[in-house]
Protein backbone atom coordinates (compact mmCIF):
# COMPACT_ATOMS: atom_id res chain seq x y z
CA UNK A 1 0.00 0.00 0.00
CA UNK A 2 1.45 3.15 -1.57
CA UNK A 3 1.06 6.88 0.32
CA UNK A 4 -1.59 7.24 -2.18
CA UNK A 5 -3.82 4.52 -1.36
CA UNK A 6 -3.55 5.16 2.68
CA UNK A 7 -4.77 9.15 1.57
CA UNK A 8 -7.47 8.05 -0.61
CA UNK A 9 -8.67 5.53 2.27
CA UNK A 10 -8.68 8.32 4.45
CA UNK A 11 -10.25 10.51 2.01
CA UNK A 12 -13.00 7.85 1.88
CA UNK A 13 -13.89 7.26 5.36
CA UNK A 14 -14.11 10.81 5.46
CA UNK A 15 -16.75 11.02 2.84
CA UNK A 16 -18.71 8.12 4.87
CA UNK A 17 -18.42 9.81 8.26
CA UNK A 18 -19.85 13.48 6.13
CA UNK A 19 -22.76 11.11 4.72
CA UNK A 20 -23.56 9.71 7.84
CA UNK A 21 -23.53 13.29 9.61
CA UNK A 22 -25.94 14.59 7.17
CA UNK A 23 -28.64 11.91 7.34
CA UNK A 24 -28.70 11.75 11.00
CA UNK A 25 -29.26 15.52 10.70
CA UNK A 26 -32.15 15.11 8.27
CA UNK A 27 -33.72 13.14 11.04
CA UNK A 28 -32.68 15.28 13.84
CA UNK A 29 -34.09 18.33 12.82
CA UNK A 30 -38.04 18.99 11.95
CA UNK A 31 -38.01 22.25 10.19
CA UNK A 32 -38.35 22.00 6.20
CA UNK A 33 -35.90 24.53 5.52
CA UNK A 34 -32.90 23.24 8.69
CA UNK A 35 -33.33 19.88 6.69
CA UNK A 36 -32.29 20.91 3.19
CA UNK A 37 -29.50 22.26 4.46
CA UNK A 38 -28.41 19.47 6.01
CA UNK A 39 -28.81 16.99 3.76
CA UNK A 40 -26.74 19.30 1.28
CA UNK A 41 -23.88 18.07 3.19
CA UNK A 42 -24.35 14.46 1.72
CA UNK A 43 -23.93 15.27 -2.26
CA UNK A 44 -22.03 18.36 -2.15
CA UNK A 45 -18.83 17.50 0.60
CA UNK A 46 -19.52 13.82 1.25
CA UNK A 47 -20.11 12.54 -2.68
CA UNK A 48 -16.76 15.57 -3.58
CA UNK A 49 -14.53 13.82 -0.49
CA UNK A 50 -15.65 10.26 -1.72
CA UNK A 51 -14.95 11.15 -5.26
CA UNK A 52 -11.32 12.80 -3.79
CA UNK A 53 -10.76 9.77 -2.11
CA UNK A 54 -11.27 7.22 -5.45
CA UNK A 55 -8.95 9.66 -7.65
CA UNK A 56 -6.43 9.59 -5.12
CA UNK A 57 -6.53 5.66 -4.84
CA UNK A 58 -5.77 5.61 -8.42
CA UNK A 59 -2.78 8.01 -8.56
CA UNK A 60 -2.06 9.72 -11.90
CA UNK A 61 -4.19 8.26 -14.63
CA UNK A 62 -6.53 8.77 -17.71
CA UNK A 63 -9.14 7.14 -14.53
CA UNK A 64 -8.63 10.01 -11.93
CA UNK A 65 -9.19 12.60 -15.00
CA UNK A 66 -12.36 11.03 -15.45
CA UNK A 67 -13.44 11.45 -12.08
CA UNK A 68 -12.25 15.27 -11.98
CA UNK A 69 -14.66 16.34 -14.66
CA UNK A 70 -17.11 14.61 -12.77
CA UNK A 71 -16.42 16.72 -9.52
CA UNK A 72 -16.33 19.22 -11.89
CA UNK A 73 -19.59 18.41 -12.61
CA UNK A 74 -20.93 18.31 -9.01
CA UNK A 75 -19.58 21.03 -8.21
CA UNK A 76 -21.72 23.05 -10.84
CA UNK A 77 -24.73 20.41 -10.12
CA UNK A 78 -24.93 19.88 -6.74
CA UNK A 79 -25.77 23.24 -4.98
CA UNK A 80 -28.23 24.09 -7.61
CA UNK A 81 -30.43 21.30 -6.95
CA UNK A 82 -30.88 22.38 -3.36
CA UNK A 83 -31.23 25.89 -4.54
CA UNK A 84 -34.53 24.74 -6.49
CA UNK A 85 -36.09 22.70 -4.05
CA UNK A 86 -35.63 25.37 -1.58
CA UNK A 87 -36.89 27.97 -3.98
CA UNK A 88 -39.69 26.24 -5.02
CA UNK A 89 -41.02 25.21 -1.27
CA UNK A 90 -40.77 28.58 -0.76
CA UNK A 91 -43.03 29.82 -3.96
CA UNK A 92 -45.43 27.41 -3.10
CA UNK A 93 -46.43 28.67 0.36
CA UNK A 94 -43.75 26.55 3.03
CA UNK A 95 -43.40 29.03 5.91
CA UNK A 96 -40.02 29.58 6.77
CA UNK A 97 -40.68 29.76 10.95
CA UNK A 98 -42.93 25.94 10.58
CA UNK A 99 -44.38 24.53 13.03
CA UNK A 100 -43.10 20.77 12.63
CA UNK A 101 -44.21 18.76 9.75
CA UNK A 102 -47.02 16.58 10.73
CA UNK A 103 -45.86 13.27 9.04
CA UNK B 1 -35.01 -27.25 -8.82
CA UNK B 2 -32.16 -25.01 -8.62
CA UNK B 3 -33.54 -21.40 -8.63
CA UNK B 4 -31.12 -18.34 -9.06
CA UNK B 5 -32.10 -16.00 -6.30
CA UNK B 6 -31.85 -12.79 -8.51
CA UNK B 7 -34.23 -14.43 -10.59
CA UNK B 8 -36.90 -15.42 -7.53
CA UNK B 9 -36.35 -11.40 -6.59
CA UNK B 10 -37.62 -10.31 -10.15
CA UNK B 11 -40.65 -13.04 -10.00
CA UNK B 12 -41.70 -10.97 -6.87
CA UNK B 13 -41.36 -7.56 -7.67
CA UNK B 14 -43.30 -8.71 -10.81
CA UNK B 15 -46.19 -9.83 -8.41
CA UNK B 16 -45.73 -7.04 -5.85
CA UNK B 17 -46.42 -4.67 -8.80
CA UNK B 18 -49.59 -7.34 -10.23
CA UNK B 19 -51.11 -7.00 -6.66
CA UNK B 20 -50.55 -3.49 -6.57
CA UNK B 21 -52.41 -3.10 -10.26
CA UNK B 22 -55.09 -4.60 -9.47
CA UNK B 23 -55.95 -2.99 -5.67
CA UNK B 24 -54.86 0.27 -6.83
CA UNK B 25 -57.92 2.81 -7.37
CA UNK B 26 -55.75 5.91 -8.44
CA UNK B 27 -54.65 6.07 -12.35
CA UNK B 28 -51.45 7.38 -11.79
CA UNK B 29 -50.32 4.30 -9.15
CA UNK B 30 -51.58 2.15 -12.17
CA UNK B 31 -49.21 3.71 -14.96
CA UNK B 32 -46.33 3.56 -12.20
CA UNK B 33 -47.27 -0.50 -11.39
CA UNK B 34 -47.01 -1.24 -14.93
CA UNK B 35 -42.81 0.35 -15.11
CA UNK B 36 -42.53 -1.80 -12.46
CA UNK B 37 -43.57 -4.72 -14.09
CA UNK B 38 -41.74 -4.31 -16.92
CA UNK B 39 -38.54 -3.53 -14.68
CA UNK B 40 -38.81 -6.54 -13.75
CA UNK B 41 -38.87 -8.55 -16.94
CA UNK B 42 -36.20 -6.89 -18.10
CA UNK B 43 -34.01 -7.35 -14.78
CA UNK B 44 -35.17 -11.42 -15.58
CA UNK B 45 -33.94 -11.08 -18.80
CA UNK B 46 -30.78 -9.71 -17.67
CA UNK B 47 -29.95 -12.23 -14.94
CA UNK B 48 -30.56 -14.96 -17.42
CA UNK B 49 -27.21 -14.87 -18.96
CA UNK B 50 -25.79 -13.61 -15.56
CA UNK B 51 -23.16 -15.52 -12.85
CA UNK B 52 -21.73 -14.48 -10.45
CA UNK B 53 -17.94 -13.01 -11.31
CA UNK B 54 -18.74 -12.34 -15.22
CA UNK B 55 -17.81 -8.91 -16.53
CA UNK B 56 -19.59 -6.81 -19.22
CA UNK B 57 -19.49 -7.98 -22.95
CA UNK B 58 -16.85 -5.10 -24.15
CA UNK B 59 -13.36 -5.40 -25.32
CA UNK B 60 -11.15 -7.15 -27.90
CA UNK B 61 -10.84 -11.37 -28.22
CA UNK B 62 -12.97 -12.28 -25.11
CA UNK B 63 -13.33 -15.36 -23.68
CA UNK B 64 -16.97 -16.50 -23.62
CA UNK B 65 -16.59 -18.18 -20.29
CA UNK B 66 -15.61 -15.30 -18.61
CA UNK B 67 -18.15 -12.16 -20.01
CA UNK B 68 -22.45 -11.82 -19.59
CA UNK B 69 -24.54 -12.71 -22.20
CA UNK B 70 -24.96 -10.01 -24.69
CA UNK B 71 -28.10 -10.93 -26.32
CA UNK B 72 -30.77 -10.46 -23.91
CA UNK B 73 -29.31 -7.05 -23.39
CA UNK B 74 -29.12 -5.86 -26.81
CA UNK B 75 -33.15 -6.87 -26.70
CA UNK B 76 -33.89 -5.16 -23.38
CA UNK B 77 -32.01 -1.80 -24.12
CA UNK B 78 -35.20 -1.40 -27.12
CA UNK B 79 -37.70 -2.99 -24.50
CA UNK B 80 -36.22 0.01 -22.03
CA UNK B 81 -36.95 2.58 -24.78
CA UNK B 82 -40.27 1.24 -25.56
CA UNK B 83 -41.55 1.09 -22.19
CA UNK B 84 -41.05 4.94 -21.62
CA UNK B 85 -43.16 5.23 -25.31
CA UNK B 86 -45.71 3.00 -23.54
CA UNK B 87 -45.69 5.51 -20.43
CA UNK B 88 -45.95 9.06 -22.54
CA UNK B 89 -49.17 7.29 -24.21
CA UNK B 90 -50.76 6.09 -20.85
CA UNK B 91 -50.20 9.51 -19.52
CA UNK B 92 -51.78 10.78 -23.00
CA UNK B 93 -54.67 8.77 -22.19
CA UNK B 94 -54.81 9.17 -18.30
CA UNK B 95 -55.16 13.26 -19.33
CA UNK B 96 -57.78 12.80 -21.95
CA UNK B 97 -59.86 11.04 -19.40
CA UNK B 98 -58.97 13.63 -16.33
CA UNK B 99 -60.21 16.65 -19.16
CA UNK B 100 -63.68 14.23 -20.21
CA UNK B 101 -64.70 13.09 -16.53
CA UNK B 102 -62.74 15.53 -14.24
CA UNK B 103 -61.46 12.45 -11.82
CA UNK B 104 -58.60 10.20 -11.31
CA UNK B 105 -60.63 7.56 -9.58
CA UNK B 106 -61.48 4.03 -11.62
CA UNK B 107 -64.24 3.76 -9.39
CA UNK B 108 -66.06 6.85 -10.44
CA UNK B 109 -64.86 6.58 -14.44
CA UNK B 110 -65.84 2.91 -14.35
CA UNK B 111 -69.42 4.38 -13.23
CA UNK B 112 -69.70 7.31 -15.69
CA UNK B 113 -68.64 5.07 -18.14
CA UNK B 114 -71.77 3.20 -17.61
CA UNK B 115 -74.33 5.52 -17.77
CA UNK C 1 -23.64 -6.21 -3.45
CA UNK C 2 -26.23 -7.04 -5.81
CA UNK C 3 -28.74 -9.13 -3.38
CA UNK C 4 -28.51 -5.67 -0.77
CA UNK C 5 -29.44 -3.86 -3.88
CA UNK C 6 -32.20 -6.01 -5.10
CA UNK C 7 -33.66 -6.33 -1.42
CA UNK C 8 -33.87 -1.97 -1.75
CA UNK C 9 -35.55 -2.49 -5.01
CA UNK C 10 -38.54 -4.63 -3.25
CA UNK C 11 -38.65 -2.28 -0.29
CA UNK C 12 -38.90 0.65 -2.55
CA UNK C 13 -41.93 -1.03 -4.53
CA UNK C 14 -43.60 -2.05 -1.49
CA UNK C 15 -43.37 1.64 -0.60
CA UNK C 16 -45.06 2.64 -3.55
CA UNK C 17 -47.91 0.20 -2.96
CA UNK C 18 -48.53 1.29 0.28
CA UNK C 19 -47.93 5.22 -0.42
CA UNK C 20 -50.69 7.17 -0.87
CA UNK C 21 -49.88 10.73 -2.06
CA UNK C 22 -49.57 11.33 -5.68
CA UNK C 23 -45.85 13.38 -5.63
CA UNK C 24 -44.56 10.95 -3.49
CA UNK C 25 -45.24 8.15 -5.27
CA UNK C 26 -43.02 9.89 -8.63
CA UNK C 27 -40.50 10.28 -6.09
CA UNK C 28 -40.41 6.63 -4.97
CA UNK C 29 -40.30 5.91 -8.65
CA UNK C 30 -37.71 7.73 -9.21
CA UNK C 31 -35.62 6.49 -6.68
CA UNK C 32 -36.46 2.73 -7.94
CA UNK C 33 -35.62 3.65 -11.00
CA UNK C 34 -32.01 4.27 -9.63
CA UNK C 35 -31.60 1.16 -7.78
CA UNK C 36 -33.01 -0.42 -11.45
CA UNK C 37 -29.84 1.22 -12.78
CA UNK C 38 -27.24 -0.04 -9.95
CA UNK C 39 -28.49 -3.48 -10.52
CA UNK C 40 -28.42 -3.52 -14.23
CA UNK C 41 -24.57 -2.57 -13.67
CA UNK C 42 -23.96 -5.01 -11.24
CA UNK C 43 -25.77 -7.36 -13.35
CA UNK C 44 -22.51 -6.80 -16.22
CA UNK C 45 -24.71 -4.92 -18.59
CA UNK C 46 -23.68 -0.89 -18.75
CA UNK C 47 -25.23 -0.34 -21.77
CA UNK C 48 -28.41 -1.33 -20.43
CA UNK C 49 -27.82 0.85 -17.01
CA UNK C 50 -26.87 3.59 -19.06
CA UNK C 51 -30.27 3.78 -21.24
CA UNK C 52 -32.41 3.15 -17.81
CA UNK C 53 -30.77 5.98 -15.92
CA UNK C 54 -31.66 8.21 -19.20
CA UNK C 55 -34.98 7.56 -19.75
CA UNK C 56 -35.78 7.46 -15.42
CA UNK C 57 -35.56 11.22 -16.06
CA UNK C 58 -37.64 11.82 -18.61
CA UNK C 59 -40.24 9.47 -17.28
CA UNK C 60 -40.31 11.30 -13.92
CA UNK C 61 -40.67 14.72 -15.69
CA UNK C 62 -43.83 13.31 -17.30
CA UNK C 63 -44.83 12.00 -14.21
CA UNK C 64 -44.52 15.30 -12.79
CA UNK C 65 -46.15 17.62 -15.52
CA UNK C 66 -48.99 15.08 -15.04
CA UNK C 67 -49.73 14.90 -11.31
CA UNK C 68 -48.92 18.59 -11.19
CA UNK C 69 -51.93 19.92 -13.47
CA UNK C 70 -54.54 16.89 -13.27
CA UNK C 71 -54.49 15.77 -10.22
CA UNK C 72 -54.29 17.10 -6.43
CA UNK C 73 -50.83 17.62 -5.04
CA UNK C 74 -51.17 15.95 -1.63
CA UNK C 75 -53.51 12.68 -1.20
CA UNK C 76 -54.87 11.54 -4.26
CA UNK C 77 -58.61 12.54 -4.11
CA UNK C 78 -59.38 9.25 -5.18
CA UNK C 79 -57.97 7.72 -2.39
CA UNK C 80 -58.85 10.42 0.03
CA UNK C 81 -62.81 10.01 -0.71
CA UNK C 82 -62.31 6.09 -0.09
CA UNK C 83 -60.21 6.91 2.93
CA UNK C 84 -63.13 8.79 4.75
CA UNK C 85 -65.36 6.12 4.44
CA UNK C 86 -63.11 3.26 5.01
CA UNK C 87 -61.45 4.64 8.34
CA UNK C 88 -64.35 3.78 10.35
CA UNK C 89 -65.24 0.42 8.98
CA UNK C 90 -63.82 -2.91 10.88
CA UNK C 91 -60.90 -4.89 10.27
CA UNK C 92 -62.76 -7.76 8.62
CA UNK C 93 -63.95 -5.21 6.21
CA UNK C 94 -60.33 -4.64 4.94
CA UNK C 95 -59.75 -8.18 5.42
CA UNK C 96 -62.18 -9.35 2.71
CA UNK C 97 -60.58 -6.80 0.53
CA UNK C 98 -57.53 -7.50 0.19
CA UNK C 99 -57.19 -10.98 0.96
CA UNK C 100 -58.62 -12.09 -2.38
CA UNK C 101 -56.63 -9.70 -5.30
CA UNK C 102 -53.76 -11.01 -2.19
CA UNK C 103 -54.45 -14.35 -2.36
CA UNK C 104 -54.74 -14.70 -6.60
CA UNK C 105 -51.54 -12.98 -6.38
CA UNK C 106 -50.06 -15.21 -4.14
CA UNK C 107 -51.66 -18.40 -6.19
CA UNK C 108 -50.05 -16.92 -9.39
CA UNK C 109 -46.57 -16.33 -7.92
CA UNK C 110 -46.83 -20.41 -7.11
CA UNK C 111 -47.50 -21.58 -10.85
CA UNK C 112 -45.07 -19.25 -11.90
CA UNK C 113 -42.34 -21.02 -9.79
CA UNK C 114 -43.23 -24.07 -9.78
CA UNK C 115 -43.91 -24.21 -13.97
CA UNK C 116 -40.35 -22.50 -13.74
CA UNK C 117 -38.26 -24.42 -16.35
CA UNK C 118 -35.14 -25.65 -14.05
CA UNK C 119 -33.09 -26.47 -17.10
CA UNK C 120 -29.53 -25.18 -17.77
CA UNK C 121 -29.01 -22.55 -20.09
CA UNK C 122 -28.33 -23.21 -23.64
CA UNK C 123 -24.62 -20.84 -24.38
CA UNK C 124 -24.20 -21.69 -28.09
CA UNK C 125 -25.90 -18.52 -29.33
CA UNK C 126 -24.00 -16.50 -26.63
CA UNK C 127 -20.39 -18.36 -27.21
CA UNK C 128 -20.72 -17.75 -31.12
CA UNK C 129 -21.74 -14.36 -30.84
CA UNK C 130 -18.84 -13.22 -28.56
CA UNK C 131 -16.49 -15.05 -30.47
CA UNK C 132 -17.67 -13.65 -34.03
CA UNK C 133 -19.30 -10.80 -33.34
CA UNK C 134 -15.65 -8.77 -34.04
CA UNK C 135 -15.41 -10.34 -37.43
CA UNK C 136 -18.87 -10.76 -38.26
CA UNK C 137 -19.99 -7.00 -37.60
CA UNK C 138 -16.85 -5.50 -36.46
CA UNK C 139 -16.41 -2.85 -33.62
CA UNK C 140 -15.66 -3.67 -29.41
CA UNK C 141 -18.89 -3.65 -28.03
CA UNK C 142 -20.80 -7.08 -28.42
CA UNK C 143 -24.14 -5.55 -27.49
CA UNK C 144 -24.03 -3.04 -30.38
CA UNK C 145 -22.56 -5.83 -32.98
CA UNK C 146 -25.95 -7.41 -32.00
CA UNK C 147 -28.36 -4.76 -32.12
CA UNK C 148 -26.97 -3.00 -35.27
CA UNK C 149 -25.39 -6.07 -37.39
CA UNK C 150 -27.24 -9.72 -36.12
CA UNK C 151 -30.15 -8.03 -35.41
CA UNK C 152 -30.92 -5.06 -36.66
CA UNK C 153 -34.80 -6.08 -37.94
CA UNK C 154 -35.47 -5.97 -33.94
CA UNK C 155 -34.05 -2.49 -33.81
CA UNK C 156 -35.70 -0.91 -37.43
CA UNK C 157 -39.37 -2.15 -36.10
CA UNK C 158 -38.47 -0.46 -32.47
CA UNK C 159 -37.61 2.65 -34.15
CA UNK C 160 -40.39 2.58 -36.20
CA UNK C 161 -42.58 2.37 -32.60
CA UNK C 162 -41.14 5.78 -31.68
CA UNK C 163 -43.07 6.92 -35.38
CA UNK C 164 -46.40 5.10 -34.23
CA UNK C 165 -45.91 6.75 -30.22
CA UNK C 166 -45.36 10.21 -31.78
CA UNK C 167 -48.34 9.48 -33.53
CA UNK C 168 -50.33 8.07 -30.99
CA UNK C 169 -49.57 10.76 -28.26
CA UNK C 170 -50.93 13.70 -31.00
CA UNK C 171 -53.87 11.24 -31.15
CA UNK C 172 -54.93 10.85 -28.53
CA UNK C 173 -54.66 13.87 -27.02
CA UNK C 174 -57.50 16.51 -25.99
CA UNK C 175 -55.67 18.77 -27.63
CA UNK C 176 -56.48 18.28 -31.56
CA UNK C 177 -53.27 20.36 -33.33
CA UNK C 178 -49.92 19.09 -33.59
CA UNK C 179 -48.19 21.99 -33.42
CA UNK C 180 -48.05 24.62 -30.55
CA UNK C 181 -44.51 26.88 -32.59
CA UNK C 182 -46.43 30.26 -32.02
CA UNK C 183 -43.63 31.83 -29.53
CA UNK C 184 -45.70 31.98 -26.20
CA UNK C 185 -43.90 31.79 -23.47
CA UNK C 186 -44.48 30.02 -19.99
CA UNK C 187 -45.85 32.11 -16.72
CA UNK C 188 -43.43 30.38 -14.30
CA UNK C 189 -41.06 32.49 -12.06
CA UNK C 190 -37.48 31.14 -13.56
CA UNK C 191 -34.85 31.50 -10.80
CA UNK C 192 -31.80 33.28 -12.54
CA UNK C 193 -29.59 30.99 -10.27
CA UNK C 194 -31.13 28.27 -12.29
CA UNK C 195 -30.60 29.95 -15.41
CA UNK C 196 -26.94 30.59 -14.90
CA UNK C 197 -25.92 27.51 -14.02
CA UNK C 198 -28.02 25.41 -16.86
CA UNK C 199 -26.30 28.03 -19.47
CA UNK C 200 -23.29 26.43 -18.19
CA UNK C 201 -24.46 22.59 -18.12
CA UNK C 202 -26.07 22.54 -21.52
CA UNK C 203 -23.11 22.74 -23.85
CA UNK C 204 -21.23 19.59 -21.61
CA UNK C 205 -24.76 17.67 -22.28
CA UNK C 206 -24.84 18.23 -25.73
CA UNK C 207 -21.14 17.02 -26.02
CA UNK C 208 -21.72 13.72 -23.59
CA UNK C 209 -24.53 12.91 -26.14
CA UNK C 210 -22.22 13.40 -28.87
CA UNK C 211 -19.69 11.61 -27.37
CA UNK C 212 -21.59 8.55 -26.33
CA UNK C 213 -23.03 8.04 -30.11
CA UNK C 214 -19.42 8.54 -31.39
CA UNK C 215 -18.34 6.26 -28.82
CA UNK C 216 -21.13 3.66 -28.93
CA UNK C 217 -19.15 0.55 -30.91
CA UNK C 218 -16.23 0.80 -29.02
CA UNK C 219 -17.02 1.40 -25.19
CA UNK C 220 -20.49 1.48 -23.39
CA UNK C 221 -23.11 3.98 -25.07
CA UNK C 222 -24.80 3.72 -28.44
CA UNK C 223 -27.44 5.40 -30.22
CA UNK C 224 -30.31 5.07 -27.89
CA UNK C 225 -28.68 6.58 -24.84
CA UNK C 226 -26.58 9.04 -26.90
CA UNK C 227 -30.12 10.26 -27.97
CA UNK C 228 -31.63 10.78 -24.94
CA UNK C 229 -28.77 12.69 -23.76
CA UNK C 230 -28.93 15.15 -26.94
CA UNK C 231 -33.02 15.49 -26.20
CA UNK C 232 -32.38 16.25 -22.84
CA UNK C 233 -29.97 18.89 -24.57
CA UNK C 234 -33.12 20.15 -25.65
CA UNK C 235 -35.06 20.47 -22.03
CA UNK C 236 -32.10 22.59 -21.01
CA UNK C 237 -32.91 25.18 -23.91
CA UNK C 238 -36.60 25.35 -23.04
CA UNK C 239 -35.60 25.54 -18.95
CA UNK C 240 -32.98 29.06 -20.01
CA UNK C 241 -35.10 30.51 -23.06
CA UNK C 242 -38.63 29.52 -21.77
CA UNK C 243 -40.09 29.49 -25.18
CA UNK C 244 -42.16 27.02 -27.57
CA UNK C 245 -40.93 27.78 -30.42
CA UNK C 246 -39.93 24.37 -32.05
CA UNK C 247 -42.25 23.45 -34.72
CA UNK C 248 -43.18 19.65 -33.76
CA UNK C 249 -44.28 19.21 -37.09
CA UNK C 250 -40.85 19.87 -39.16
CA UNK C 251 -39.09 17.24 -36.01
CA UNK C 252 -41.47 14.66 -36.88
CA UNK C 253 -41.20 14.77 -40.61
CA UNK C 254 -37.05 15.33 -40.00
CA UNK C 255 -37.49 11.80 -38.06
CA UNK C 256 -39.66 9.75 -40.44
CA UNK C 257 -36.95 10.83 -43.22
CA UNK C 258 -34.33 9.38 -40.64
CA UNK C 259 -35.94 6.25 -40.19
CA UNK C 260 -36.11 5.72 -44.02
CA UNK C 261 -32.28 6.70 -44.27
CA UNK C 262 -31.73 3.85 -41.51
CA UNK C 263 -33.80 1.56 -43.09
CA UNK C 264 -32.49 1.79 -46.86
CA UNK C 265 -28.82 1.89 -45.30
CA UNK C 266 -29.35 -1.63 -43.01
CA UNK C 267 -31.31 -3.21 -46.16
CA UNK C 268 -28.62 -2.59 -48.30
CA UNK C 269 -25.25 -3.14 -45.75
CA UNK C 270 -26.70 -6.80 -44.68
CA UNK C 271 -29.64 -7.98 -46.97
CA UNK C 272 -28.12 -7.29 -50.42
CA UNK C 273 -24.83 -8.71 -49.52
CA UNK C 274 -22.77 -5.55 -49.90
CA UNK C 275 -20.72 -7.11 -47.05
CA UNK C 276 -19.81 -9.83 -48.32
CA UNK C 277 -18.13 -8.11 -51.51
CA UNK C 278 -16.22 -5.71 -49.69
CA UNK C 279 -12.32 -6.46 -50.13
CA UNK C 280 -10.49 -7.72 -46.97
CA UNK C 281 -8.19 -4.63 -46.71
CA UNK C 282 -11.10 -2.06 -46.58
CA UNK C 283 -13.50 -4.48 -44.29
CA UNK C 284 -12.33 -2.92 -40.78
CA UNK C 285 -12.72 0.50 -42.33
CA UNK C 286 -16.27 -0.03 -44.06
CA UNK C 287 -17.51 -2.07 -40.71
CA UNK C 288 -16.48 1.44 -38.82
CA UNK C 289 -18.38 3.75 -40.94
CA UNK C 290 -21.41 1.28 -40.50
CA UNK C 291 -21.59 1.68 -37.16
CA UNK C 292 -21.33 4.98 -36.72
CA UNK C 293 -23.70 5.96 -39.74
CA UNK C 294 -26.25 3.69 -37.89
CA UNK C 295 -25.98 4.48 -34.42
CA UNK C 296 -25.89 8.54 -35.40
CA UNK C 297 -29.31 7.89 -37.44
CA UNK C 298 -30.87 5.87 -34.29
CA UNK C 299 -29.39 8.49 -31.52
CA UNK C 300 -31.28 11.54 -34.08
CA UNK C 301 -34.04 9.42 -34.26
CA UNK C 302 -34.31 8.94 -30.66
CA UNK C 303 -33.51 12.44 -29.80
CA UNK C 304 -36.17 13.80 -32.67
CA UNK C 305 -38.67 11.49 -30.46
CA UNK C 306 -38.51 12.71 -27.30
CA UNK C 307 -38.31 16.05 -28.23
CA UNK C 308 -42.07 16.21 -29.37
CA UNK C 309 -42.82 14.45 -26.39
CA UNK C 310 -41.19 16.36 -23.98
CA UNK C 311 -42.82 19.55 -25.67
CA UNK C 312 -46.33 18.10 -26.29
CA UNK C 313 -46.08 17.21 -22.29
CA UNK C 314 -44.81 20.85 -21.20
CA UNK C 315 -46.84 22.95 -23.89
CA UNK C 316 -49.89 21.45 -24.44
CA UNK C 317 -50.65 19.69 -22.11
CA UNK C 318 -50.41 22.28 -19.35
CA UNK C 319 -52.40 24.47 -21.25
Amino acid sequence: MNVFEIIGNIFIIAGVIFTLFGVAGFFRFQNFYIRILVSSKVDAVGMLTLVVGLAFRHGISFFSGKLMLIIVVLLILNPLVSHIVARSAYLSGHEVNDPPEQS
Amino acid sequence: MNFDIIELFCIAMFFIAFFGLITSKSMIKSVVFMSLMEMAVIMFFLSIGFRSGLFAPIGVNMNPDYVADPLPQALMITAIIIGLSVTAVTLTMLMTLFRKHNTTDWEIVKKKSAE
Amino acid sequence: MIYAMLVFWILTALLIVKERRAIRIILYFGAFSFITAICFFLLGSPDVAMAEAAISTFATIFFVICVEKYTNLQIDEAEKASDRQEDKKPLTYHLKKFLPPLGFTVFLCALFIHFLPDNTVNTFLKDQYVERFAFDVGGENAVTAIYLGYRVYDTLFEALILVITVVAVSHMSWFDKTSVADGRRSDIQRSGMAVFTIRIIAPILLLFGVYLIMNGHISPGGGFQGGVAIASFFICRYMIYNIYDISIDKIIRAEKAVFVVAALIAVAAIFLGVWARVPAAYLDLYQGTYLLIMNALIGVKVACTFIVLFYRFVAIERL
